[in-house]
């Protein structure tokens, strides 16, 4: 297929960065799988208009936002609706587990702010169009978010300098 | 805010974060164009009939119109002994051609089981009261792939319901509630019943049904809307090996009850399961 090795570095660049952002936005390391490779299936079914982009990665983020959306809210109305135990869902092994119950705890456009701010690195105006909103109510959920996660992060950092003390 | 990147970075430098094959991609891809082909094909089934409806009516007025023309014109020489043609049949509706269900509920189609074919449906019925007062009980008669299952009441810990799973050594499964596991053996399919608690809550059984990507109405307004769990489109497989799994939502016509059929196995075999749902004798 014509540019298929191009989508194919973009691919393996994009991957690891789009999961991330998505587990975080999701709470869920199955949800969030799932999503970005739906999002890639997509990207790769339009290829030849994607490429032409001036910035696919915000195509991307777009279209896996819309499907976490999407699912998450099925997921939840499967809940809802059979009453069924909603499961407990492992911390990634790879984040302080308290760090990652104080990000699957905030409100999700929250959620949603950090992942794109500090898990895509997306600058405050990039953010802000993603999420639909002006800038400075990106900025300000932003700013909220880090107050809440302040107290976590600081005794995240305490911790690492005790390891490193060690 | 370096501390919060750096407390997720992880998150995409892990090995795990990496991008699976790209055949993985393109497997995906196919399996999409095969379920767009499929909608298309129904979408196309529908713009026929909707032509073809006003297209017959058109041509029965036409035809009508001729007639009595001609009618009126030879009134004069003979008695109209003309005999109007039968105007073609419509087609079928759309629906019937495209869903896999007949227009009768399957358990109304045919004749109940007995209770002694069916005995963990029936104590799983008889060990919740409330259950047992509004959620009649539904039980295969035939398990189609799933042959050689063994059925078993399940206790989910939840009031007002009946549930009853079916564990198929070696299959996909669930080792525990929502904990899919690729060859558990467990909870390969399962065939259940919750008493909707809270009917204010603005969630009408009908509109969850109608959730789904592919709905049934029966004739009796019984009706029955499915996909894959936690999505509304098929996929193959999840990159990360997690097994797939088909569930339903059914209303059944006056009962309250959320019905749930969900397999493991395939989209065939739960809607398999789901023609081969029969009443219970004594179990209303």
């Amino acid at each position: 297929m014509l540019g298929s090795s191009e989508f194919e570095t973009w691919y393996r660049d994009e991957h690891p960065r789009l999961l991330g952002a998505l587990t975080v936005v999701a709470g869920s390391g199955d949800i969030a799988a799932d999503a970005t490779a739906e999002a890639f299936v997509r990207a790769f079914e339009r290829w030849d208009r994607v490429s032409e982009m001036a910035s696919p990665g915000g195509w991307l983020y777009r279209v896996a936002l819309n499907i976490v959306r999407r699912r998450a809210r099925r997921l939840a109305l499967e809940h809802e609706l059979l009453r069924r135990t909603r499961p407990t869902e492992e911390p990634p092994a790879m984040v302080q587990p308290e760090v990652w119950d104080a990000v699957r705890d905030l409100p999700r456009q929250q959620r949603v702010a950090i992942a794109l701010r500090y898990v895509l690195d997306l600058p405050e105006a990039d953010v802000a169009e993603l999420m639909g909103v002006t800038r400075g109510s990106a900025s300000a959920t932003l700013t909220t978010a880090r107050r809440r996660l302040a107290g976590v992060l600081a005794w995240h950092s305490r911790d690492e300098e005790r390891i490193g003390y060690g | 805010m370096d501390d919060l990147r750096s407390a997720l970075e992880p998150l995409v430098r892990h090995p795990s974060s990496a991008a699976p094959p790209m055949e993985a991609i393109a497997a995906r891809a196919r399996a999409r164009r095969v379920r767009r082909r499929r909608l298309r094909t129904g979408a196309m089934v529908v713009v026929l009939v909707g032509l073809a409806i006003p297209t017959w009516s058109l041509a029965r007025t036409d035809h009508a119109k001729e007639l009595s023309t001609a009618g009126q014109s030879q009134e004069s020489q003979t008695p109209d002994t003309t005999v109007v043609d039968a105007p073609p049949p419509p087609p079928e509706p759309a629906a019937e051609t495209d869903s896999p269900f007949g227009s009768t509920a399957p358990w109304l189609a045919a004749p109940p089981l007995a209770q002694a074919d069916v005995p963990a449906f029936v104590a799983s019925w008889n060990s919740d009261p409330e259950a047992q007062a509004q959620c009649p009980l539904l039980a295969p008669d035939d398990l189609g792939d799933g042959t050689g299952a063994t059925a078993r009441a399940t206790d989910r810990g939840q009031p007002g319901a009946w549930w009853v799973e079916f564990d198929l050594p070696g299959a996909n499964g669930e080792v525990d509630i929502q904990d899919p596991v690729v060859g558990a053996g467990r909870a390969t399919f399962y065939v259940s019943a919750i008493l909707i608690g809270d009917p204010s809550g603005g969630m009408s059984l009908e509109s969850s049904v109608n959730r789904w990507p592919d709905v049934q109405t029966w004739d009796d307004g019984s009706m029955v809307g499915w996909g894959v769990s936690g999505d509304g489109t098929e996929t193959p497989s999840q990159f990360d090996g997690t097994p797939t799994a088909w569930i339903s939502y059914m209303k059944v016509q006056g009962s309250p009850c959320m019905y749930q059929v969900g397999s493991y196995l395939s989209r065939d075999h739960l809607v398999y399961l789901i023609s081969h749902l029969r009443l219970v004798e004594g179990a209303p």
